[in-house]
C-alpha cells in the first residue's frame, strides 16, 4: 500500500469506520465481459475512421494563407505576368506616340534656299497641281493684277472672236 | 509488464497524421481501463458505461489539439469522462422523472438484474446511498473512495479548490454512514 492509499484509508477510518469495512469488500464487484478492453480499442477505433483532418485541424487552420496571399499567389502565374506586361508595354508605346512632338514642316523648308525651291519646283512642275501652285505661290492681291479688269462687252467679243477661228472639231475637243 | 508510453510521446503521435491512429490506440490501453472504472461507478451498468466511454473517447480523439498540456494528460481525461458522465446521467433522469427514493429503488433492481455486478445486497445499499448525493458530492465521492484519488489530482479534475473538496468528501461520507444506520 503507497502512501497516498494509506492517508486515504486513515482518512476514511476517521470519517466513518462502516465506509472502510465496505471498501474492503467492494474491490471487485462490478465485472466487464471478457476481452472487453481489447475489443473496445477496436470499436473505438472504428467510429473513428481517423480522418486525417481530425487531429491536424489546427495546424491546416494556422496555415491557411489569408485572401490576400492567395490574391498575389494568383496574381503571380507566368500567364498572368506576361498579359500585364504586354499591357503596359502597349500602353507605353501609346504615352509615347501621342507625347512626341510634331515635326514642323515649316521649319524644315526653311533649311532650303529659295533658288532650291525653284529649281526643285521647274524640275517637278507636272507633279503640282496647277490651282494649289498658284494658291501658295501668289497672294490674292498678286491674282488681282495678273487679271486684267474687262467689261462684260469685251468679254463676248473676245469669245466670238475665237470661236470664229475653231474648227467643228476644236469645238468637240472643247465640249 | 505494460509498457507505458510517455504523454508527450502519444500527444506527438496523435498531433501528426501519419501517427495519429498508433498514438491514439496506445491512448486507449493507456486509459481507457481507467476511464471505464471511473464511469462505471457512477452511471453502474455495462451497457451504459459503454456508451459514455467510448463517446468520451471519440471526444477526446477530436478535441486532441484542444489539449493546453498545462494539466496532466489523464486530469483532461478524466475532466472530459466525469463531464460525459454527469450529462448521460442527467438525461437519463430526466425521461425517469424519479424521486430520490424511488431512485434507490430503481438502482436496487438494476444492480441485482445486471449480469456484470457480483455484489452482495450491503454492496447495493451502498451504490443507493451514493445514488442518493447530489451530483457533485457523489463525483467527490467516487473519486477519492473509489478511484482513490488524491486531493490535488482531483482539484484538476473537477475544477475545483482542495479545501472545497475535503468538505465535500467529509458531507458525503458522513450522509452514507447516516443512510446506513438508520432504519430500512
Amino acid at each position: 500500500m503507497n502512501t497516498q492509499n494509506k492517508e486515504i484509508l486513515e482518512e476514511l477510518e476517521e470519517l466513518s469506520p462502516i465506509l472502510t469495512k465496505l471498501k474492503k469488500s467492494s474491490a471487485a464487484n462490478f465485472r466487464v465481459p471478457d476481452d472487453y478492453f481489447e475489443k473496445l480499442t477496436d470499436s473505438v477505433a472504428s467510429k473513428i475512421h481517423f480522418e486525417p483532418a481530425a487531429v491536424s485541424r489546427k495546424e491546416v487552420l494556422t496555415a491557411q494563407p489569408s485572401r490576400w496571399a492567395i490574391f498575389l499567389q494568383n496574381l503571380w502565374q507566368p500567364y498572368r505576368v506576361i498579359q500585364f506586361a504586354s499591357l503596359f508595354m502597349l500602353l507605353g508605346a501609346g504615352w509615347w506616340w501621342m507625347s512626341k512632338p510634331q515635326k514642323n514642316i515649316l521649319s524644315d523648308a526653311t533649311a532650303f534656299s529659295s533658288e532650291e525651291v525653284r529649281s526643285y519646283i521647274d524640275q517637278n512642275l507636272e507633279d503640282f497641281d496647277e490651282q494649289s501652285l498658284i494658291k501658295s505661290t501668289l497672294l490674292e492681291a498678286d491674282m488681282e493684277s495678273l487679271t486684267p479688269k474687262m467689261e462684260e462687252k469685251d468679254v463676248e467679243k473676245y469669245l466670238h472672236e475665237s470661236l470664229d477661228g475653231l474648227t467643228d472639231k476644236d469645238l468637240e475637243k472643247l465640249l | 509488464m505494460k509498457i507505458e508510453e510517455s504523454d508527450g510521446v502519444i500527444l506527438a503521435m496523435l498531433l501528426t497524421d501519419a501517427d495519429a491512429e498508433r498514438g491514439f490506440r496506445l491512448l486507449m490501453r493507456q486509459y481507457q481501463e481507467k476511464l471505464y472504472w471511473l464511469v462505471r461507478r457512477m452511471v453502474l451498468e455495462h451497457e451504459d458505461a459503454n456508451d459514455v466511454v467510448q463517446n468520451t473517447l471519440i471526444k477526446v480523439y477530436r478535441n486532441i489539439h484542444n489539449f493546453k498540456g498545462n494539466a496532466k494528460l489523464y486530469t483532461w481525461l478524466y475532466r472530459i469522462a466525469t463531464n460525459e458522465a454527469i450529462s448521460f446521467l442527467e438525461q437519463k433522469n430526466k425521461k425517469r422523472l424519479a424521486s430520490l427514493d424511488e431512485e434507490g429503488s430503481i438502482i436496487g433492481q438494476q444492480l441485482r438484474a445486471d449480469t456484470y455486478f457480483d455484489g452482495d445486497e450491503v454492496q447495493i445499499r451502498l451504490q443507493q446511498a451514493v445514488a442518493q448525493l447530489p451530483e457533485k458530492q457523489r463525483m467527490v465521492f467516487n473519486l477519492r473512495y473509489f478511484e482513490e484519488m488524491s486531493y490535488e489530482e482531483m482539484s484538476g479534475v473537477l475544477e475545483t479548490s482542495v479545501g472545497a473538496l475535503k468538505a465535500s468528501y467529509h458531507h458525503a461520507a458522513k450522509k452514507i454512514e447516516a443512510f446506513f444506520t438508520e432504519p430500512v
